[in-house]
């Protein structure tokens, strides 16, 4: 394990620090109070095992293909935005844009996601252990976003493809947007999924898809909507 | 726009650190938002005082603020008055009225280069260009202790750089109250033609005025502070997130989108909120639990009010 102290560091060398890291070989690095500073442990390309002691700011773990990140906090907008592959886990509350457009891998939060929770998802999976905001699943494409608690409104606004999964109150569905079966299977596999992220959830999961004639409904386990499709 | 903090102390003695909480608060987001700084405190009460601030620039301000002095001391006893950067900070004794101060205040703010920051019993702004550290120079913020704050670092984008459009703004004619906030309000222009057609006097083209305004007016009519910003929510358009504080309350906003950060922690002792989670780390010095609203939502906390100093009334805390 290879510890860095942030609390004295500016950003730049909290992250030449952690990248020194990698290049050296460490797998497992440390990162104590980060103080919520924003872009934390962003752009890695390795199967590194990142721990944030703390709060994290803006876009931690943002654009990463490969990495396990995790903090040990809360974090602020846009965590693990981009991602492609590997993990981002937030054992606290998570701002907006909490896994917003990534292509693959995992972005979960224990607590509480903000608004847009997940929009522009192209893949991958975000899994929510509390409630998503205004606008979560805005403009999806792809991708699974899981949530144990409560939506807010318009969720899924504009989604053209992808599936969300609530197990609490929908506040409101957005425009494009309405209920879909959700076939034994694919409920075995969401509830796999959260049980996975060591995550709970009081209420039985429900489906939405986008509505429209024509929209990419990527397959979950295979639906009434069309066949499913691996990314 | 940059970044809005304010902190309330749940439970105490009424003499919490709230100005060296808000001087690390700030600085955490100056480096962002190298404009302008200030914050509104709200210090304990000594019966029968009210707090006047005046921003007074010129070629002559001691003159300047003489005259002042002259003007408002005949409304009312003033036992203290000190220039501090910009600002004539007044402390007038045994006055009834405090809305006899506000029209005398405002009053002399049609004297050129004269201006009210704010009026109140326990609301003192302290606000100027540049950064926190400059304020704290001139202000002495890391001595300031009271029960709540709010506070703001500006990145100028619209409206000019200067004393007066720094924030956070006095809810004028409203004492005691205070408004800040970070983003846009797009239909600024509008409201402000509605409320100059009523009468209202804005001072900067800032769009936060407006919110202090729209509070104002709807607390005249009889609303509570969260009553007011939940109605600001329908009447103010565009992305922001603002702070606002009445004597006894703190409160924090978000616009019907979410589309301005704003992050809450909570214990059994303080409230804080800021619009980022590193200034709640460096301004507690400790790891909270921090969590974001959803859109169209209004938090409103209250603080325990000390009975004022010198007061004939039993002192024991309510």
């Amino acid at each position: 394990m290879f510890f860095i102290e942030a609390v004295d560091r500016p950003t730049r060398e909290v992250n030449q620090l952690i990248r020194h890291a990698i290049e050296q070989g460490e797998h497992d690095i440390h990162v104590y109070d980060p103080r919520g500073r924003h872009s934390l442990g962003v752009a890695l390309f390795q199967p590194v095992h990142l721990i944030f002691g703390g709060s994290v700011g803006y876009y931690c773990g943002a654009m990463g293909d490969g990495p396990t990140v995790e903090i040990h906090g809360s974090a602020g907008w846009s965590t693990g935005e981009g991602l492609q592959s590997g993990s981002v886990v937030v054992r606290g509350n998570a701002g907006n844009a909490t896994g917003a457009a990534i292509h693959g891998g995992i972005v979960c939060v224990h607590g509480n996601a903000a608004a847009r929770t997940g929009i522009g998802m192209v893949g991958g999976m975000v899994v929510i252990g509390g409630n998503v905001g205004y606008m979560s699943g805005f403009m999806m494409h792809d991708g699974d976003l899981i949530v144990c608690g409560n939506a807010s409104e318009r969720l899924g606004h504009g989604m053209n493809g992808g599936r969300i999964y609530v197990a609490g109150a929908v506040q409101q569905l957005g425009e494009g947007v309405a209920e879909a079966e959700l076939i034994p299977d694919e409920r075995v596999r969401v509830e796999g999924i959260v049980a996975t992220a060591g995550l709970s959830h009081a209420r039985p999961f429900r489906k939405f898809t986008a509505s429209f004639a024509g929209a990419s409904f990527a397959g979950g386990g295979g639906t009434e909507n069309g066949p499913r499709t691996e990314v | 726009m940059y970044g809005v903090v304010g902190y309330l102390e749940r439970a105490g003695d009424g003499y919490a650190p709230i100005g060296s909480i808000a001087l690390k608060m700030l600085r955490s987001l100056s480096p962002f938002a190298p404009d302008s700084t200030g914050a509104a405190f709200f210090m304990p009460e000594t019966y029968g005082q009210v707090l006047v601030a005046m921003k007074i620039e010129g070629d002559d301000v001691r003159t300047l603020s003489g005259r002042v002095v002259r003007r408002v001391g005949r409304k009312a006893h003033v036992v203290k008055s000190r220039m501090v950067g910009h600002t004539l900070q007044l402390v007038l004794d045994a006055v009834e009225d405090v809305s006899g101060v506000v029209d005398v205040a405002e009053s002399v703010s049609e004297i050129g280069g004269v201006e009210c920051f704010s009026v109140g019993r326990r609301l003192s702004i302290m606000k100027d260009v540049g950064s926190i550290d400059h304020l704290e120079e001139e202000y002495a913020f890391s001595t300031i202790r009271g029960t709540h704050m709010i506070g703001q670092a500006r990145l100028a984008t619209e409206s000019r750089v200067d004393a007066s459009h720094s924030q956070p703004f006095w809810a004028r004619p409203r004492p005691d109250v205070a408004v800040a906030h970070t983003g846009q309000i797009t239909n600024y222009h509008k409201l402000r033609r509605r409320y100059e057609a009523q009468g209202q006097r804005f001072f900067t083209t800032n769009d936060a005025e407006v919110i202090g305004t729209f509070l104002a007016l709807e607390m005249e009519q009889g609303a509570s502070l969260e009553e007011a910003m939940r109605a600001s929510l329908d009447v103010l358009d565009g992305t922001y997130a603002f702070v606002a504080a009445t004597d006894k309350e703190l409160g924090a906003a978000k616009d019907f989108m979410g589309a301005r950060p704003l992050v809450i922690a909570e214990t059994d002792e303080f409230v804080v909120v800021s619009s980022e989670a590193a200034a709640i780390c460096e301004g507690l010095e400790q790891e909270l639990v921090t969590w974001e609203p959803d859109a169209k939502e209004v938090h409103v906390w209250s603080t325990r009010t000390p009975v004022p100093l010198n007061s004939p009334e039993p002192t024991a805390m309510p």
